[in-house]
């Protein structure tokens, strides 16, 4: 067993101490926020939620709403929300939390701990889960813990409370002299109560679980106080069962720190049964004299330990521990006024707001915003939600728009345009009839040559199984092919979009492989501009935006390359509504000789 | 959960295909018909009868009856029956030699399992506990070290692996024959881990788990079922039917140090049962649990009761919503509560712990029972110590 396991200083003192909790447990999560606004921290510990279907989860930040990070896997994870997390809090059913803990240690890169809370872990897996713990020098506590507190640093799990006035009201927000260590989570509250009532407060507070075989052991907690400065003194509540009071009390025979060692165990009841019953914990059953309260208290008082008798003694001792006034401040008790009445809005908004004639953008004033970017810049931040790290991003976006804003009067979307202009209706009928037009079969294909071109190189299909598996399946190519470009006569736009910003990226380069396949077959298919817009795309998204894969088809998800195309078709679709009521050339028929009357 | 107890039918059934056997035991409800299942067996044969709970010390209690005929079989579940027990077992009667019992038992520890071995095995195995060897087994993988002389390396393997799959925690064969080099189990006894039923790949069941009480109220039954299919945690154990402090207690720690105070101020006999209920258990949930207490304190002929209805400061259970459902069990026996005088004391902190405090205090006042009810700024001693007062 490493000493320094749990170093109670290094996290007081980390400049990233951010949290990716497994498992949406919003009572818990919400109450780890709580604690971060309430202890005057500038961002929620908690960075991530995994295990999640949606991309964003809504929480409370003081009384503001904000949205938290959601992920289906932890290695959806972006890799700069991973480099800046160290713990992790695993609020999963008992199946699937050892899977989750052992994950977490791996993917995570600086993992210092974690916590599990759990019921049913199985005692194989929390055997298995202590030594993967150990290898990685981490700490876990669990499978049924309640977490960890540490006074005005952290709260990893539900211990504390979950709601906003009890985590205050325990002072947990400060830091103060005494550290708490209970093998009940229950009681851990319990006693963290009765210390900010005795005027002192938590140095950091901890439940070891009532399950056989906790990860973390109660001895490592009491070793971690020892080594702690700013822990002054030792509280311990502990039950019948089990032998870990006996490392407890070697430990502070040996140990050169001395701090004052305040401990109760509880179940002496059970030694006036012949029988006893199983009481509350999985542990709470001595299975010999050794492990029963009353000879583990005498252990405890044989090495030094402060022992109460009963329970109501403990109690008394409590009073008498080193005092630290909780300070009160006006801030706090305005702030919990305002979480007291928090309901959630039902619409949340990045792109822009409103508060009381103030237009934001992107969290920018309207005006410095718009005059700070061009038409496309403005357009892409929006599309995006946020603003594009790169250049390259911004220039594509403008070109590409560019050169979709019309294609001429004969494609079906401007037809419509013009025959519902020709029938008197106003432009927003003539824009939508256009507009409505967009689909698989006209302007789409951009979205649809995307999630193509996106699936076969992440899986490394290789360009002509790309090819083949199309054909064997009668399925047009997205972003293959055109009705009048052909090998002989290529499309100006693809090569003016190659030209610029065409640099070998996997997706273009995969994307050109299948044209050459195809166009050997047929000239006609060709890689037309959707396929390159598309491809481009991507590229640009990973490369200089750096979204990972998993960020990349969440953005396709939202149907983001159909919305280029709409952005800036609809200029030629408006374009071509006002130009027919300039004609107005009166109603459109179509003439009897272009309908075959079968 | 915990460490629970298999049926030796169970137990045998998974060890004899993995020594080479097959186990022809049979089961017996004794709460259903069972004469049919006993006519079937040879009317030459000679069999081993026994109970098949959690019961310590069966062959001195009269629970286990050897070398019995068909007739004598019939006759020892009746006995059984009447003497309460719910499961017993038949099995063939072995013939043998005591001095050819042997003990063998796995016991899963934090640093591994521990394996202890004797040649002098049977029912004073803890006379001989000089003779037993003990060996350390592998946590995950077999390794024996050091091994046990005159005991079979394969034989260890192959236990060891149905102790690891099936997640026992506990194995006793004690006594075990050596058969044609084979083991042949006379008596075992395992636990498992309760946690683990869904990794153990059918190996066992709910239903093989077997408990040492012989009756169990249909309260308790009540309570194990709803526990069973709840994410929330709910126990329920009667010791003295009588007794006059109820306790309707949350916490698996706090509910400890209750019972304590009660026993540390001489009032054990009185306590009349132990439980909790903790996880943030729903509305309904605590309803049926307190409504379960109830019918117990009701139905005990002591004077003057006591409910107590207590937790530390909860970390997650919603006290006004778990207390809803106390008030609506104690709503529903309002009359009979009124009549036999019950006192209530509480003592409850947590989230929403003001509005469960009030709405509990509005509750006794209306039902016009005596009681205190208060927050974390009485402490669980003060509040035991109140629980005595009233019944000086």
């Amino acid at each position: 067993m490493k000493s320094n396991r749990i170093d109670i200083a290094g996290m007081r003192s980390a400049k990233n101490l951010g949290i990716i909790v497994l498992g949406n447990h919003p009572g818990i999560i919400q109450s780890m926020l709580d604690f971060d606004y309430l202890a005057g921290k500038p961002k929620p510990g908690v960075v991530a939620v995994v295990g999640v279907n949606q991309r964003y989860l809504r929480y409370y930040w003081g009384s503001r709403e904000i949205l938290m990070p959601g992920f289906a896997q932890l290695r959806d994870v972006d890799g700069a929300t991973l480099e800046s997390t160290s713990l992790f809090a695993v609020a999963q059913s008992g199946r699937r939390a050892v899977a989750a803990a052992e994950e977490a240690m791996l993917i995570m890169p600086h993992t210092v701990g974690g916590m599990i809370f759990a019921e049913s872990v199985p005692e194989r897996h929390a055997l298995r889960l202590r030594q993967v713990a150990e290898k990685n020098g981490a700490f876990i506590l669990g499978p049924a813990s309640v977490g960890l507190a540490i006074g005005g640093v952290c709260k990893l799990g539900a211990i504390g409370g979950t709601l906003p006035e009890q985590i205050y009201e325990g002072g947990l927000t400060q830091p103060g002299p005494v550290a708490v260590i209970s093998t009940s989570g229950g009681m851990v509250n319990e006693l963290i109560t009765a210390v900010a009532a005795s005027g002192s407060g938590v140095s950091f507070a901890a439940a070891v679980g009532g399950e056989r075989y906790p990860l973390v052991k109660p001895v490592e907690l009491v070793q971690a106080a020892l080594d702690d400065p700013l822990t002054k003194a030792i509280v311990f509540f502990g039950e019948l069962g089990g032998t870990d009071e006996y490392d407890i009390a070697d430990l502070l025979r040996k140990a050169k720190q001395r701090k004052p060692f305040l401990a109760h165990i509880a179940g002496t009841v059970a030694e006036k049964f012949a029988i006893p019953p199983q009481f509350g914990h999985a542990k709470s059953m001595a299975q010999d004299k050794s492990e029963t309260a009353s000879a583990k208290k005498k252990a405890l008082k044989a090495a030094g330990a402060d022992v109460a008798d009963s329970y109501g003694a403990f109690e008394t001792k409590l009073t008498k521990l080193p005092k630290r006034p909780i300070t009160s401040s006006s801030r706090a008790a305005q702030d919990l006024g305002e979480m007291r009445t928090r309901t959630p809005a039902l619409f949340a908004s990045r792109v822009s707001s409103d508060k009381g004639g103030e237009v934001t953008i992107l969290g920018e004033p309207l005006t410095k915003f718009v005059d700070e970017h061009d038409l496309s810049t403005i357009a892409l931040s929006m599309f995006l939600g946020h603003e594009p790290k790169s250049k390259r991003l911004a220039g594509f976006f403008d070109l590409s728009v560019r050169l979709l804003v019309d294609h001429g009067p004969q494609v079906s979307g401007a037809v419509n345009t013009m025959i519902t202009a020709r029938a008197g209706k106003d432009v927003t009928a003539a824009l939508a009839s256009g507009i409505l037009t967009i689909g698989p079969r006209f302007g789409g294909a951009l979205s649809q040559a995307a999630d193509g071109w996106l699936a076969a190189v992440d899986s490394d299909e290789a360009p002509a199984a790309y090819v083949e598996r199309h054909a064997v399946n009668k399925q047009y190519i997205a972003g293959i092919g055109h009705k009048k470009y052909r090998l002989d006569n290529p499309d100006p736009r693809v090569a003016m979009l190659l030209d610029k910003f065409d640099r070998g990226g996997p997706y273009i380069t995969f994307a050109k492989a299948v044209a050459a396949i195809t166009t050997r077959k047929k000239s006609q298919l060709i890689l037309n501009v959707d396929g390159t817009i598309a491809a481009l795309l991507l590229d640009i998204l990973s490369q200089d935006e750096k979204y990972t894969p998993a960020q990349i088809e969440a953005l396709l998800k939202t149907d983001f390359c159909n919305a280029i195309f709409v952005y800036a078709r609809s200029v030629g679709f408006i374009a071509h509504y006002l130009e027919q009521r300039r004609l107005d050339e009166g109603l459109f028929r179509l003439p009897d000789d272009l309908i075959t009357s079968l | 959960m915990a460490r629970v107890k298999l049926s030796e039918y169970r137990a045998k059934s998974l060890l004899l295909p993995v020594l080479g056997g097959s186990y022809d035991g049979v089961t017996v409800d004794l709460g259903e018909d069972y004469a049919e299942t006993i006519k079937r067996l040879s009317a030459k044969g000679l069999y081993v009868c026994k109970v098949d709970q959690a019961v310590k010390r069966r062959n001195q209690s009269g629970l286990v009856r050897l070398r019995c005929n068909r007739q004598q079989v019939l006759e020892a579940l009746r006995n059984f029956a009447a003497q309460g027990f719910r499961y017993a077992l038949v099995e063939p009667y072995v013939p043998h030699n005591r001095d050819d019992e042997r003990y063998l038992a796995l016991v899963r520890q934090d640093d591994g399992i521990q394996l202890s071995y004797s040649s002098k095995g049977g029912n004073d195995i803890e006379a001989n506990a000089a003779s037993l060897r003990h060996t350390l087994l592998g946590a995950e993988k077999f390794t024996m070290s050091p091994p046990i002389a005159g005991l079979n390396r394969q034989l260890v393997e192959k236990l060891y692996d149905v102790f690891q799959s099936a997640h026992m925690t506990m194995l006793e064969i004690n006594p075990y024959l050596i058969v044609d080099g084979r083991m042949l189990p006379l008596d075992a006894a395992v636990q498992v881990d309760s946690a683990a039923e869904f990794f153990a790949d059918g190996a066992w069941n709910e239903t093989d788990i077997r408990q040492a009480q012989t009756t169990i109220t249909p309260q308790q039954q009540r309570v194990e079922d709803l526990n069973a299919r709840s994410p929330a945690s709910l126990s329920l154990k009667v010791l003295n039917p009588d007794g006059a402090y109820f306790l309707l207690l949350s916490g698996g720690g706090a509910s400890v140090v209750v019972a304590d105070e009660l026993a540390h101020t001489g009032r054990f006999e009185d306590i009349a049962n132990y439980g909790e209920y903790s996880g943030n258990p729903s509305e309904a949930e605590t309803y049926i649990y307190a409504t379960a207490v109830l019918e117990l304190l009701m139905a005990s002929k002591a004077k003057r009761k006591v409910l107590v209805i207590a937790g530390g400061v909860a970390n997650f259970t919603d006290v006004a919503k778990t207390f809803a459902g106390i008030i609506r069990a104690l709503r529903d026996n309002a009359q009979a509560l009124k009549r036999q005088k019950v006192v209530v004391v509480v003592r409850r902190g947590g989230p929403n712990q003001a509005g469960g405090l009030a709405a509990m205090t509005a509750c006794l006042e209306e039902l016009g029972l005596a009681h205190s009810v208060d927050g974390p700024d009485v402490s669980l001693a003060q509040t035991v110590a109140r629980a005595v007062e009233y019944r000086k």
